[in-house]
């Protein structure tokens, strides 16, 4: 998969499914890529987000954003559902992406455990 | 900042904050030289004057005006502790160009780090940008180029969907190590 030959054959095969034309798609995953983010790793992140929703087929779109305004959860991920519901997943790493892939994009259940709302009601 | 990558990463965000459609980044390692330089050019928002001025200062940063944050100042901390020089080109509404020059050996130089994982993150949004990559080590040089990328595909298929984005980061890895042998 490293030759521009290999792009061609890609978009061959993409012509063949659904999935990977320019269909709308069920998530938008948002990484916040300011200094703060970068900084707190937010690369990896998103490199982690986008194999993964190559890997699967996951029905999403994964972009970026500046200065989330919550610098010190960086690195920080925002998934937002077709009807607009948003989700914030606060320091993310490499693990954590994936894990929340398989569980909100795959499945389509929130992983609270690593949302902003876990550490709201625990009060932190 | 832990490495050059990050740093590049850096002033590709302020592009893109800068609102640019174009984006050029250029990466160059000369053992002749003994120079590492990074350079990012667009053609955004641009700063006037009196922002240039101020443009080190993380404290007089406005981040309604031009959000250009704390990175610059790191930046040029990096290159001032690594004996280089930032040079920062701008107009208003006509673009940006900031070049890092680097002294290659200096001691306190961090590493190149994952330069390729730099570029393969804006890929996210090299559907409304351009951007082309220039990575040169010694007199071989590396060309990377979204709109030959998005001639290949077709209108079709998105350049940032996520199978293109996994094979232009294993394109990128590919050939620029191939350069760097």
């Amino acid at each position: 998969m490293k030759s521009l030959e290999d792009l061609r054959k890609l978009r061959e095969e993409a012509l063949k499914s659904v999935d990977m034309r320019n269909s709308e798609k069920d998530y938008r995953v948002v990484v916040g890529m300011a200094t703060c983010g970068i900084a707190a790793g937010a690369r990896p992140v998103l490199k982690a987000l986008v194999e993964s929703a190559a890997l699967n087929n996951y029905s999403c779109t994964v972009s970026q954003t500046g200065c989330i305004g919550m610098c010190v959860y960086e690195p920080l991920i925002e998934i937002f559902d077709k009807d607009g519901n948003e989700t914030t997943y606060i320091n993310v790493d490499e693990n954590k992406a994936k894990e929340i892939m398989d569980s909100h994009i795959g499945k389509g259940i929130i992983l609270e455990k690593y949302t902003i709302d876990s550490i709201k009601s625990r009060g932190v | 900042m832990e490495s050059l990558a990050m740093q590049l990463a850096e002033l590709i965000q302020n592009s893109i904050e800068a609102r640019a459609s174009e984006i050029e980044i250029f990466f160059n390692v000369n053992d002749y030289s003994n120079t590492i330089t990074m350079k990012v050019s667009d053609n955004g928002l641009g700063m006037n004057d009196d922002f240039i001025k101020e443009v080190y200062n993380p404290f007089k940063t406005s981040r309604k005006s031009r959000n250009i944050g704390l990175g610059l100042a790191f930046l040029k901390q990096e290159v001032d502790q690594c004996d280089g020089k930032l040079i920062i080109d701008s107009k208003v509404n006509k673009g940006c160009s900031i070049e890092a020059i680097f002294k290659k050996d200096h001691l306190d130089l961090p590493q190149i780090g994952d330069l390729d994982t730099t570029i393969m993150c804006f890929m996210t949004e090299a559907d409304r940008i351009n951007f082309s990559f220039i990575y040169q080590v010694n007199d071989k040089i590396f060309i990377f180029d979204t709109r030959e990328i998005k001639k290949i595909l077709g209108s079709e298929i998105n350049i940032n969907s996520n199978q293109v984005i996994v094979w232009i980061k294993d394109y990128l890895k590919h050939n620029m190590e191939g350069i760097e042998k």
